[in-house]
C-alpha cells in the first residue's frame, strides 16, 4: 500500500514538473527575462549592503560628476550617488509594483466574483462602478487619486491599486460567467456540494490562472505608471530615491550630465522589457493549447 | 408489487419563448415534455430513445431535480422531488448519479483524476480519509483503468478513458440509480463495446437501476430490458425491449426501426419530412403530420399513453396490428 | 505491386472493362514525421459506390481530402499516384485542381453547419460553383439553384433561396450541402460522414437522396463512414482502413458478412446491432501516428499474429473476390 502511495507522490511531483516547470523552461526568452528580474530583485534586497553611499546624502561639492572611482555611476545635481540611488530605486519600484498589483487583484477579483456569481441587480451595480473606473486611462485615474490622497509612496500604491481594480474585476467577472455555465459546475451541484465549496474548489481555481498571468504583466505597467507619476511630480516626494523622480531631476542637465537621467532611464527600460518577456512566457506556458507534450 | 423507485405522473415541462420585438404578443409555448407517465422499478434498466426535440434530455433533467416540472409530479420513492428538504436532497444526491454526455466537460479541468473520484466519497463521508486512496484505486480497477491515471488531468485522457472515469465517479457514492446521457455516442466501435460491456456487467452485478438516454436502438437493446420511445415530448411507446423491437406497435417506433441501419436490410427511408419543432404543436396526435397511417381522428384527438397489454403501453389511436 | 493486382482484379470483375474513373496507386501521405496514409491503392469505376470504413484516425477523411486536393505540399508530402480520368492529381497545378474541385469532383462535408458560410444566403452558396465553373448568368444561376434545391427535396425552393443557413434545420442544411456538391454534375462525389450529425430517420432520407442523385447522374461516389451497417446498405464496394492502410477491400456484402481480415472480423464482432448478445472489443489501441509498428500495423492487436507479422508488412492478396492484406488468411 505504501509503495503505491509513494509511486503516486513521485508521479505527482513529476507531473508538476511536466505541466508547469517544463513549459516555462522551454520559453527561452522568458527565462532571460526571469534572470534579469532576479538580478534586480537581488539588487533591491541587498541594496543596504551593495550601496556605497547613503542614497539621500547630499554632497554639493561632488555634484554633476561623471562615473568615477568614488561614485561608480556618477552623481546628480545634489551630489547624491547615483549608483546607490539606483539600487534603492529598484527596491522602491519593485515594492510599489508588486504591492499595488496585489491590492488591486484582491479587491478586483472579489468584486468580479461577487458580480459574476450573484448576477442580477448586484452584478449590474458593481459592473457600472467598474465601468466608471475603466472609463479613464490608468495614468489619469492614478493622477486623480493622488490629487485626492496627496503625495507619498504609500498613496502611490493605493492610487495605482485603485486604478487596477477595474481591469481585474472585469476580467474575473467574464471568466466567472464562462465557468459558471460549464457542465462540471452543474455536476458538482448535482453531487450535493454546497455553494461555498463549489466556488472554492471549482470556480476559483479555474478563474485564477489567467488572472495571475495578467497580474504578472500588470507589474510592469505598475512600475511604469509609478515612474510616470513621480516624473510628473505627483508621485513620491523627493529626496526618495525613485527612478521616475531621478529622470525628472536630470531633465535640466541632459546636455551637461546625461547620466543623471540616462542611468535610471536605462535601468527602468531593461526591467520593463524583462517583465514583459516573463509575462509573455507565463501566458504561453499556461495557455492550454501550448501545454501539450511534444 | 414493489413500490417504484421513480414515478412520473403526467409530467409537463413548458418553456415560454418571448418573441422579439416591441409588441408584447403572447409568448410562444415550447412544450418540451407533455403528459409523461413513467414508473421505474428498482433494478430496471430503461432506455430513453428519441431523436432531436423528443425531450429525453429534459426528462432526465426533471428526474434529477435540475429543473422543476411545470405540471404534474416527479416522485422519488414516495416523496415529491420539489418538496425535498435539505437532508433528503443530500440523500438523493448520493443515491442518484448522473453521467453527462460531455464527460470531459463534466470534470473540473484543474482537478486530478484521483481528486475527482475522491470528491463524492469525501462529501458523503463514506469512509475514513485515510482509506480514500484505496477506494479510488478500487474504482479505477472496476472500470478497467490503470491506477497510473490517478495523478492525471482530464485533458490528458482519451475519450474512452474519460467516459470510464465518469462512470467510476458515478459509482463512487454507491448510488442506487445511475442515469446516463448518450454515454457511448461518438466513441470508436471498439471503445464503445468496452464501455457497453462495462455498463452491462455493472448492472448485472449490483442490480443498479439504470436510465440510459440514447438515439441508437442497438445500444438500447444491448443494455436495457425496457425501452421508452419519445417523440416531441411524449412517450409514445413503452415496454420490454425485445417485444418492442420485434413487434413495434406505434408507427413512429416502427419507422425508427426501419431507419436503423442493418446488415440484412436494404436502405429505406421510412419517414418523410423533417422533425417538427416542439413550439406551438398542432391539435391532435403530434405524429399525425408524418404518420403513414394517420386518419381523420388522429388530427383531432391527442392520444395519451395507455396500456396495450400487460407489459406494453402505447400512445396511439390505431396501433400497428401485427408484426411486419 | 498491390496496384497492378487491384487493377487486374477490377478489370476481371467488370464484364465490360472500362477505364477506371479513379485510380489510386500506392499513395502515401506524410505529415511531419507521421505517415498518415501508407501505400493506399484502390480503383473506382464510373457509377460505382465505394465505402471507406474505419475507426477514427484510420485516415479515411485524410484520403478523401487528399483526393480532392485539399491536402497538398507543403503541409503534407505525397508519394505515389492518384489518377482521375487519367490525369495525375499529385502533380497537378493548383489552378488546374481548382477547375476540378466543385466541378468534376464534389465533396460533402460532415458538419453542414460549420461548412456553410453564415454570411451568405443558401442560394448564393449553391450558385457559387455554377458561377465559377459553368459561367452561368445571374438569372440562370438562380433558376438552376432553385432546381437543385428541389432535386434535393427542399420544399418551396424559391422561397428558401434567400434563407441563411442558420434559418434551416440540420437536415435541410445537409441537403443544401448536397446541392452545392452536385451543382455541376460531378463525376466523382466524396461524402465525408454525411449523416453522422443527423437523427436516424433523417439519416435514412439523406442517404437515400444521395444515392438517388448519384445514380441519376451516373457518377461514382466514395463514402467515408464509421457505421459498418450503413456501409453495407449504401456501398457497392468497401475498403476497410486501419492506421492509414487498406486491410481489406471488395464487394461490400462479402467483406462485411464474411470478413477475412482479423481487423474486419474484430470490427464486426464489436459493432452493436439489434439483437447483439455479446460484444467482443478489439484489445489494445490504435498506435500513435508517429510510433507505428514495423510490419503489419494491426499485429500488436491481432489474435493471429506471428513473428513475421511484426517484421514484414503483408501484401494484398486476392482471395474470394477481394483484396486482403494479411499473412494468415483462412
Amino acid at each position: 500500500m505504501t509503495e503505491a502511495l509513494n509511486v503516486t507522490a513521485l508521479t505527482r511531483e513529476s507531473q508538476w514538473k511536466r505541466r508547469f516547470l517544463q513549459p516555462m523552461l522551454r520559453q527561452r526568452s522568458a527565462m532571460v527575462g526571469l534572470a534579469i528580474i532576479a538580478l534586480y530583485i537581488l539588487a533591491a534586497v541587498f541594496a543596504p549592503w551593495l550601496a556605497t553611499h547613503d542614497p539621500t546624502a547630499q554632497d554639493l561639492m561632488a555634484s554633476l560628476q561623471g562615473p568615477s572611482a568614488a561614485h561608480w555611476l556618477g552623481t546628480d545635481s545634489y551630489g547624491q550617488d547615483l549608483y546607490s540611488r539606483l539600487l534603492y530605486g529598484a527596491q522602491l519600484a519593485l515594492i510599489i509594483g508588486f504591492a499595488s498589483v496585489a491590492i488591486g487583484l484582491v479587491v478586483g477579483v472579489a468584486i468580479g466574483l461577487a458580480a459574476g456569481l450573484m448576477g442580477g441587480r448586484t452584478e449590474w451595480v458593481l459592473m457600472r462602478i467598474v465601468d466608471g473606473l475603466l472609463a479613464f486611462p490608468e495614468l489619469i485615474l492614478a493622477m486623480a487619486f493622488m490629487a485626492v490622497l496627496g503625495l507619498g509612496t504609500e498613496n502611490v500604491v493605493y492610487a495605482l491599486a485603485l486604478s487596477f481594480v477595474g481591469p481585474f474585476a472585469r476580467m474575473t467577472r467574464g471568466d466567472v460567467l464562462q465557468v459558471k455555465n460549464q457542465p462540471y459546475i452543474e455536476a458538482a451541484r448535482l453531487m450535493g456540494l454546497t455553494t461555498a465549496a463549489i466556488i472554492w474548489r471549482h470556480v476559483l481555481p479555474n478563474v485564477v490562472s489567467p488572472i495571475l498571468v495578467q497580474a504578472g504583466m500588470r507589474v510592469s505597467i505598475a512600475i511604469l505608471l509609478e515612474s510616470g507619476l513621480s516624473f510628473l511630480g505627483i508621485g513620491v516626494v523627493p529626496p526618495t530615491p525613485d527612478w521616475g523622480l531621478m529622470i525628472a531631476e536630470g531633465r535640466a542637465f541632459i546636455t551637461m550630465a546625461p547620466w543623471i537621467s540616462g542611468v535610471p532611464g536605462v535601468a527602468l527600460a531593461i526591467l520593463l522589457v524583462a517583465l514583459n518577456l516573463l509575462g509573455d512566457g507565463l501566458r504561453d506556458a499556461f495557455d492550454p493549447t501550448t501545454q501539450k507534450d511534444a | 408489487m414493489q413500490e417504484p423507485i421513480f414515478s412520473l405522473l403526467d409530467v409537463e415541462r413548458t418553456y415560454e419563448l418571448r418573441r422579439p420585438g416591441w409588441l408584447n404578443r403572447a409568448p410562444r409555448q415550447l412544450k418540451a415534455l407533455d403528459g409523461v407517465r413513467l414508473d421505474l422499478q428498482r433494478g430496471d434498466t430503461l432506455a430513453l430513445v428519441g431523436e432531436s426535440g423528443s425531450g429525453k434530455s429534459t426528462l432526465i433533467r426533471l428526474m434529477l431535480g435540475l429543473e422543476p416540472a411545470s405540471d404534474g409530479r416527479v416522485l422519488y420513492g414516495q416523496r415529491d422531488l420539489a418538496q425535498l428538504d435539505a437532508e433528503e436532497k443530500k440523500r438523493f444526491a448520493r443515491e442518484v448519479a448522473f453521467i453527462y454526455q460531455n464527460a470531459r466537460g463534466s470534470m473540473n479541468p484543474r482537478m486530478r483524476i484521483e481528486d475527482i473520484l475522491a470528491e463524492p466519497i469525501r462529501l458523503h463521508r463514506l469512509c475514513a480519509d485515510s482509506a480514500i486512496p484505496e477506494r479510488v484505486a478500487a474504482l479505477l480497477d472496476r472500470v478497467g483503468l490503470p491506477a497510473g491515471l490517478r495523478p492525471r488531468f482530464p485533458s490528458e485522457l482519451s475519450g474512452g478513458q474519460i467516459r470510464r472515469v465518469a462512470i467510476a465517479r458515478a459509482l463512487a457514492a454507491e448510488p442506487q440509480v445511475i442515469m446516463a446521457d448518450e454515454s457511448v455516442a461518438g466513441l470508436d466501435v471498439s471503445v464503445q463495446a468496452q464501455v457497453l460491456n462495462l455498463l452491462r456487467d455493472l448492472c448485472r452485478e449490483s442490480g443498479i437501476t439504470l436510465v440510459f438516454i440514447t438515439h441508437d436502438l442497438g445500444v438500447a437493446s444491448y443494455l436495457c430490458e425496457k425501452i421508452a420511445v419519445l417523440y416531441l415530448g411524449r412517450i409514445v411507446e413503452q415496454g420490454p425491449t425485445e417485444a418492442i423491437l420485434n413487434t413495434p406497435r406505434h408507427p413512429y417506433t416502427r419507422a425508427l426501426l426501419q431507419a436503423f441501419p442493418r446488415f440484412d436490410m436494404p436502405l429505406k427511408a421510412s419517414l418523410s419530412g423533417e422533425i417538427p419543432s416542439p413550439v406551438d404543436l398542432p391539435k391532435g396526435c403530434r405524429f399525425a403530420g408524418r404518420c403513414p397511417e394517420a386518419q381523420a381522428a388522429c388530427r383531432e384527438t391527442d392520444p395519451a399513453l395507455t396500456m396495450f397489454d400487460a407489459e406494453r403501453q402505447v400512445a396511439c389511436l390505431f396501433p400497428v396490428a401485427s408484426a411486419q | 505491386m498491390d496496384c497492378a493486382v487491384a487493377m487486374n482484379l477490377e478489370a476481371a470483375a467488370m464484364p465490360e472493362s472500362q477505364e477506371p474513373l479513379l485510380e489510386v496507386c500506392n499513395l502515401s501521405l506524410r505529415r511531419g514525421q507521421a505517415v498518415v496514409l501508407d501505400g493506399v491503392s484502390l480503383a473506382l469505376q464510373p457509377g460505382e459506390t465505394l465505402g471507406l470504413i474505419g475507426e477514427s484516425g484510420a485516415g479515411k477523411s485524410t484520403l478523401a481530402l487528399a483526393l480532392i486536393g485539399l491536402l497538398r505540399a507543403p503541409e503534407v508530402r505525397l508519394a505515389g499516384s492518384m489518377r482521375f480520368r487519367g490525369t495525375e492529381l499529385t502533380r497537378l497545378r493548383e489552378a488546374d485542381y481548382r477547375r476540378l474541385r466543385g466541378n468534376k469532383i464534389g465533396l460533402i462535408f460532415q458538419d453542414a453547419t460549420a461548412a456553410l458560410n453564415p454570411c451568405f444566403t443558401v442560394g448564393e452558396q449553391i450558385a457559387e460553383p455554377l458561377k465559377r465553373h459553368l459561367g452561368l448568368s445571374k438569372w440562370d444561376r438562380r433558376e438552376r439553384a432553385a432546381e437543385l434545391m428541389h432535386s434535393v427535396g427542399i420544399p418551396e425552393p424559391r422561397l428558401r433561396l434567400d434563407a441563411y443557413p442558420h434559418e434551416l434545420s440540420g437536415g435541410m442544411q445537409q441537403r443544401v450541402m448536397i446541392a452545392i456538391a452536385l451543382a455541376c454534375n460531378p463525376e466523382l462525389l466524396l461524402a465525408d460522414e454525411p449523416t453522422s450529425a443527423l437523427d436516424v430517420t433523417i439519416q435514412a432520407q439523406i442517404m437515400e437522396l444521395i444515392l438517388d442523385r448519384v445514380r441519376a447522374l451516373n457518377s461514382s461516389a466514395i463514402f467515408v463512414l464509421h457505421d459498418l451497417a450503413l456501409g453495407a446498405q449504401v456501398c457497392d464496394r468497401i475498403a476497410v482502413m486501419y492506421a492509414g492502410q487498406i486491410v481489406e477491400e471488395g464487394p461490400s456484402e462479402r467483406v462485411l458478412t464474411s470478413p477475412l481480415h482479423p481487423y474486419t472480423r474484430g470490427l464486426k464482432s464489436c459493432v452493436v446491432e439489434l439483437g447483439s448478445r455479446t460484444l467482443v472489443p478489439i484489445p489494445g489501441q490504435v498506435p500513435p501516428l508517429n510510433a507505428m509498428p514495423a510490419g503489419c500495423r494491426f499485429a500488436p492487436r491481432c489474435p493471429k499474429a506471428k513473428a513475421i507479422c511484426g517484421e514484414q508488412r503483408p501484401l494484398a492478396e486476392t482471395r474470394d473476390g477481394r483484396q486482403v492484406a494479411c499473412w494468415f488468411i483462412d
